[in-house]
């Protein structure tokens, strides 16, 4: 006791003297379990305060509805979308999920067109005369053909028609292949044109483009669209109502004039014979005699048509500004607005199978339904 | 006694020996700061809220000139009545309205535009060319045929998302504001523009009108004139509203302007005949944020009153003493007014942020008015005179109230370690503020005492919670101190600290939630906001980036180079998540070209020569405001989905990988200007400073800590409260959703400058009673809580209960330094209670267990 009790005397009066240096020693191993507690405590805050990981977010991508998509193709399950800073997307289904192609050289011109010539072959084209091709439909493109200096747009493809694949755009250019889209040739229209016959001069003061109202522009103008006739016919549609006719595999061309003074965008050819031209300002037209005469078809909108597609059991759909879908069972002759309109001009569309189409156009790639329960 | 003591000692001697000449000087110094705060003017402004030297900002500055971030202004009448907006109904309140909105002082004249203004017009592609014309007919009447007319050349002109809702419920006007008004030639006037706005808004909402007469003569005016009409109740807010009023005067040809204010007016309301429930009016735009910011900041006012009630009343409940509660409230509001005094003198005003620190100086100046005069009290109950009481009360708290205020100066001062002026200036003003309380309270204070005589009531109460028995409650806290139950405390805190240091990763910096940051997400402006965006094109956050092309020969547009690389980067940046939408020369340009290619949208492209691209050239005219003259810079307007700090950071670091990917030679992409571009450089400029800010203020605490108590233990027992309380204030920051950001991320440093006190008060008695009069730990923790934690308890609660009353503000991120700082008040002094007894019990453990034996000792002996 006594000793004890002196020790503390004695420490008490040490601690009063000089308390923080001699109460150190033993403070420190008293107080472990603070020390702990400090310890993690400061743990904590290191922790807390250390850089915070970012969520994560997904990685950039080109989404399918934000771009412009100027065109489809679709062999079997395959749907491949070609547009704007030269984008190929591709699925295996309308519903995606859709992915970029991988393009051995990347040159950001606009694609315009896009199609399967052969088994998994298919072939892109676009602005500065850009020409790609693809050998497994559509996963890796080769470039075939590039102009960058002054190189005119490609606007349309088509073929192959008697194994010859076409492309063609501004300014009456004209292309075509032999063997599939590995070699091109650029060949120029030869146009007979009417003795006698003046062709319609129309005004074109406002239009920059315009070359002037001379009879013999039809060569200079630009080509939107061809297809095939059953008799083997070739038909090309262009601007300011160009219908060019040819029936020797487009070694020469005659025009069909007066029928339209605006611009054609599209043709296609139906299953009965029957072709329908399509352009500006929701005119329509078609011909029963392989293209030598046309006839108005009614359209119950005045909204420019850029594309379409025909369902093997006859039925037409035509697609354009305003998200126009033009449906006609009647062979062309008359049409029903099928989409409720919204800004997103439309350029192309697939039908699907289960009704309904995937359309494409200034709002990228949407799956849309008839409206009215309409099924196409 | 030590050499501080005695100087200490010596200044007692000096301040109330010469107290009458002293109290002269304090007063005449009072009146004349008084007189000073009397021309404190409201100073809010734009570039006060920015990090003016972060890289992003230089870039915004550059080119303020070119693309001014155009103040404007959107009025949306939205129809909720059946089918859309082309009825006649409707149409005539869009007309109605579009010519009010024309009639806004400062508006710009030639920007008004709606379907009804003759600039906006559409484009038919025809066969033959364009087609241009107004949307509605010159003579418009709203004949049936003439709303199908309206309804087609709407959708012709492309004014859908624009200036028509793209669901067609909904139609707007929009508007420019000029910085002056052309016609009077003065600076406008964004108070009388938003008032006008609510009129426009009210015409439509409101049930009742109300009219406006004269209650007196007042030449030209006469008794019960009829002098304004309108739709907004100004309610109890009349008397600060003037009106306008054009009235002839004799002698004067056409009428004259007079100003006419609300007190001398009466009102009468009838019912409002334009009244309409289908119609709901949505206004957004700088001026009218402004309105709802300036009446948002009315609100404070109220708050203060309101803090400054509950305060009176916890003061008397714990003092019982009418004069002490006067007194301490008196020297509180002191040195609020004395800065408020002092911020003329130097250049600053009161800003919607900083007009929190005279609360905050309001609050920690009751805080240690309240120790002082607790100290005061307990002399006179003692028995000692006034004089006595307030010469010993300021000899035993000078050192550590002054080291309480210095630490909280500290605390206030490094803030300022955040690149922005309006924290710097909230930093030196509540620095200041502080700092001017070292005089008020531990100078003026005890001259007032010694004046003081306390009243019976306060002194029975005074009695009572000094002597007998301590209060149990101190018992209860007094047992942290014991090492075994300082283990449940620090398990408690463990697990506390755990969970909520997992939850503070979820901290983020800058905003959360939508709408404009300054109000609530639920305020009308947000609502209006978002109707709009979600209706329209139109985003309301949009972050640009501005391209520089400057050595390009002619126009910098027409190099395929400079605009493909643009076009590139807007159709990347429309892949980035978090991006709504992206426009440009680029996508314009195109735009441009398909136009004169028919529409056709497969021309939609860039042409690689200068010729082909110049068909675009309507797209490069400087006055759409996308580029400048030549193009020698462009801006592409990234609209992004929100502006949430964790997207702003994932868009920016997008943009930045862009660049460094796609360098192109003679073309520069620079960050950031729009709102999201501020709001990302102030991110980045508040995340940059968090941890520094962090360590700087402990750093300089623990330095301040140790020179006071020459004791790492005392630093360790004061500090890991604080630092606890630190994370848990994080994890209450991202329960509550509230980011870092310049508003508070100052309340950190404010609420850890404050906080402070607490563990210095308590730990300088406890080393007192343990140093000087040997007594165990605990013994001398419960002292210490007698003497200082009791009072320190009550100021803890009255300071965040006065804080809180922030959280009804309108002001959103007055609601969020509320809810963090009346949380950090509260929780740091419950940590300094608890915590620093529990650290303290097994640090001294040892000798407690002396001191036990060592009084047996003497028993036995």
């Amino acid at each position: 006791m006594n000793d004890t009790g002196s020790t503390f005397v004695h420490k008490q009066r040490e601690a009063s003297t000089a308390p923080a240096a001699k109460a150190a020693g033993s403070v420190w191993s008293n107080g472990w379990p603070s020390l702990l507690m400090a310890a993690v405590v400061i743990g904590a805050v290191v922790y807390s305060f250390s850089p915070r990981p970012a969520p994560n977010f997904a990685p950039t991508q080109i989404y399918p509805d934000r771009i412009l998509v100027n065109a489809l193709a679709q062999q079997g399950s395959r749907i491949l979308a070609v547009g704007e800073q030269g984008d190929i997307l591709l699925a295996n289904s309308a519903d995606g999920p859709w992915r970029s192609a991988t393009k051995k050289t990347v040159r950001g011109s606009t694609l315009t067109q896009a199609a399967f010539v052969g088994d998994g072959i298919a072939i892109a084209v676009g602005h500065d005369g850009w020409i790609l091709r693809s050998t497994d439909a559509g996963e890796t493109w080769t470039e075939v053909s590039f102009n960058d200096e002054g190189g005119d747009p490609l606007l349309g493809l088509a073929g192959p028609y008697n194994g010859t694949v076409y492309a063609f755009g501004a300014f009456g250019l004209m292309m075509s292949s032999t063997d599939l889209g590995q070699t091109w040739q650029r060949t120029t229209l030869n146009i007979n044109l009417p003795q006698k016959e003046a062709v319609e001069a129309v005004p074109t003061d406002d239009d920059p483009f315009a070359t002037g109202g001379m009879a013999d522009d039809h060569g200079d103008r630009h080509l939107n669209a061809m297809t095939q006739a059953k008799d083997g016919t070739l038909v090309l549609v262009g601007e300011r109502g160009l219908i060019l006719r040819s029936t020797d595999a487009g070694q020469s061309w005659t025009p069909v004039d007066d029928v339209y003074a605006g611009s054609f965008f599209g043709i296609e050819a139906l299953p009965s014979g029957t072709l329908v031209v399509y352009g500006m300002r929701g005119h329509v037209f078609r011909s029963e005699d392989q293209g030598l005469s046309w006839t108005q078809s009614t359209d119950p909108l005045a909204t420019s048509l850029f594309g379409g597609a025909v369902i093997p059991d006859g039925t037409l759909v035509l697609v354009g500004a305003s998200n126009t879908v033009l449906v006609s069972k009647d062979d062309g002759r008359t049409f029903t607005q099928s989409a409720a309109d919204n800004r997103n001009g439309l350029t192309d569309l697939l039908p699907l199978p289960e009704g309904g189409w995937l359309t494409a156009g200034e709002g990228g790639l949407k799956i849309q339904r008839a409206i009215g329960g309409e099924r196409s | 006694m030590t050499r501080t003591e005695q100087v200490v000692e010596r200044f007692a001697d000096f301040l109330i020996g010469r107290r009458r000449i002293l109290a002269v000087v304090f007063a005449l110094i009072t009146t004349a700061l008084g007189v000073s705060a009397t021309r404190v003017q409201l100073d809010p402004g734009f570039l006060k809220l920015i990090p003016i030297e972060h890289p992003y900002m230089k870039t915004m500055m550059e080119y303020m000139q070119d693309f001014s971030g155009a103040n404007t202004i959107l009025v949306n009448l939205r129809w909720k009545g059946e089918g859309d907006i082309y009825n006649k109904e409707f149409m005539e309140a869009l007309r109605e309205t579009t010519d009010e909105v024309f009639f806004i002082p400062g508006i710009n004249r030639t920007r008004v535009s709606s379907i009804f203004t003759p600039d906006v017009y559409y484009i038919e592609i025809t066969e033959y060319g364009f087609n241009g014309e107004p949307v509605v007919p010159a003579r418009y009447s709203g004949t049936p045929e003439q709303m199908d007319t309206v309804r087609k050349n709407v959708g012709l002109s492309g004014q859908i998302g624009q200036l028509v809702a793209n669901d067609l419920k909904g139609a707007m006007i929009r508007a420019d504001l000029h910085e002056y008004d052309p016609v009077a030639g003065v600076k406008v006037d964004y108070w009388a523009v938003q008032s006008k706005l609510e009129e426009i808004r009210q015409r439509f909402e409101s049930q009742h009108k109300y009219i406006y007469r004269m209650k007196e003569d007042r030449p030209p005016f006469k008794k019960g004139e009829t002098v304004y009409e309108g739709y907004v109740d100004y309610g109890n807010m009349l008397r600060m509203q003037t009106f306008n009023v054009l009235h002839e005067q004799e002698g004067v040809e056409g009428k004259q302007p007079f100003a006419v204010s609300g007190s001398e007016l009466s009102v009468e309301s009838v019912d409002n005949t334009s009244y309409n429930p289908n119609i709901e009016v949505n206004v957004i735009g700088f001026a009218r944020l402004l309105g709802d910011v300036i009446k948002g900041l009315l609100g404070v006012f109220i708050f203060f009153g309101v803090a400054f009630l509950i305060t009176v009343v916890l003061l008397f409940w714990y003092t019982r003493s009418v004069k002490v509660t006067l007194t301490a409230l008196v020297v509180a509001m002191l040195p609020v007014l004395w800065l408020i005094g002092v911020l003329p003198m130097i250049g600053y005003g009161i800003d919607p942020m900083s007009i929190l620190v005279p609360f905050l100086i309001f609050s920690i100046g009751v805080s240690h008015a309240v120790q002082m005069t607790s100290a005061w009290r307990i002399e006179v109950m003692e028995g000692a005179n006034s004089v006595q009481a307030a010469h010993a009360s300021f000899c035993k708290l000078f050192i550590p109230g002054a080291a309480g205020l210095l630490t909280e100066a500290l605390g206030f001062g490094v803030i300022m370690l955040i690149d922005i002026p309006i924290v710097h200036e909230l930093g030196i003003t509540a620095s200041l503020g502080v700092l001017l309380m070292i005089i008020t309270n531990k100078m003026i204070l005890p001259i007032i005492m010694t004046y003081l005589t306390l009243e019976e009531a306060g002194l029975n109460r005074a009695r009572a919670q000094r002597t007998g028995d301590r209060h149990p409650m101190i018992r209860i806290i007094g047992a942290c101190a014991e090492p075994r139950n300082a283990v449940i405390v620090f398990v408690v805190g463990l697990i506390m600290l755990g969970v909520t240091t997992w939850k503070s990763r979820d901290l983020v910096i800058g905003d959360s939630g939508q709408g404009v940051p300054e109000l609530r997400e639920n305020s009308r402006y947000n609502q209006d906001s978002r109707m709009i965006a979600s209706s329209y094109d139109i985003g309301v956050d949009v972050l640009t980036v501005i391209v520089e092309a400057k050595d390009f020969q002619g126009d910098s547009c027409l190099h395929y180079d400079v605009t493909n690389t643009v076009d590139r980067f807007e159709s990347y940046m429309r892949g980035v998540e978090g991006v709504q939408s992206a426009i440009s020369v680029g996508s314009v340009g195109k735009l441009v070209i398909s136009a004169f290619n028919e529409g056709n949208p497969r021309w939609r492209a860039l042409p690689r020569s200068e010729v082909g691209l110049s068909t675009g050239s309507k797209a490069f005219d400087p006055k759409l405001g996308l580029n400048t003259e030549s193009c020698r810079a462009i801006q592409v307007l990234i609209f992004t989905k929100n502006h949430e700090g964790e997207t702003v950071a994932h868009i920016v670091s997008e943009i930045k990988r862009f660049i460094a990917e796609n360098p192109v030679e003679g073309v520069n992409l620079r960050l950031a200007s729009g709102n999201v571009g501020v709001m990302a450089a102030t991110n980045e400029a508040v995340g940059e400073a968090e941890v520094k800010m962090l360590l700087a203020i402990f750093g300089s605490l623990i330095l301040f800590c140790y020179a006071t108590f020459r004791s790492w233990v005392g630093v360790i027992c004061v500090m890991v409260p604080l630092i606890m309380v630190t994370v848990f204030c994080n994890a209450l920051m991202a329960t509550f959703g509230i980011g870092l950001k310049v508003a508070t991320l100052p309340v950190i440093a404010l609420g850890v400058g404050v906080g402070v006190d607490y563990g210095l008060y308590l730990f300088e008695r406890i080393q007192h009673h343990m140093d000087i009069e040997g007594t165990d730990f605990r013994e001398a923790f419960e002292r210490a809580m007698v003497e200082r934690g009791s009072a320190a308890v009550f100021t803890a609660i009255t300071m965040s209960v006065g804080v809180a009353t922030w959280m009804f503000s309108a002001l959103k991120f007055q609601a969020d330094m509320g809810v963090m700082l009346s949380f950090m008040f509260l929780v740091n002094m419950l940590a300094a209670i608890c915590m620093l007894p529990a650290l303290g019990a097994w640090f001294y453990r040892k000798r407690a267990v002396a001191t036990a034996v060592r009084a047996s000792y003497q028993l036995d002996g």
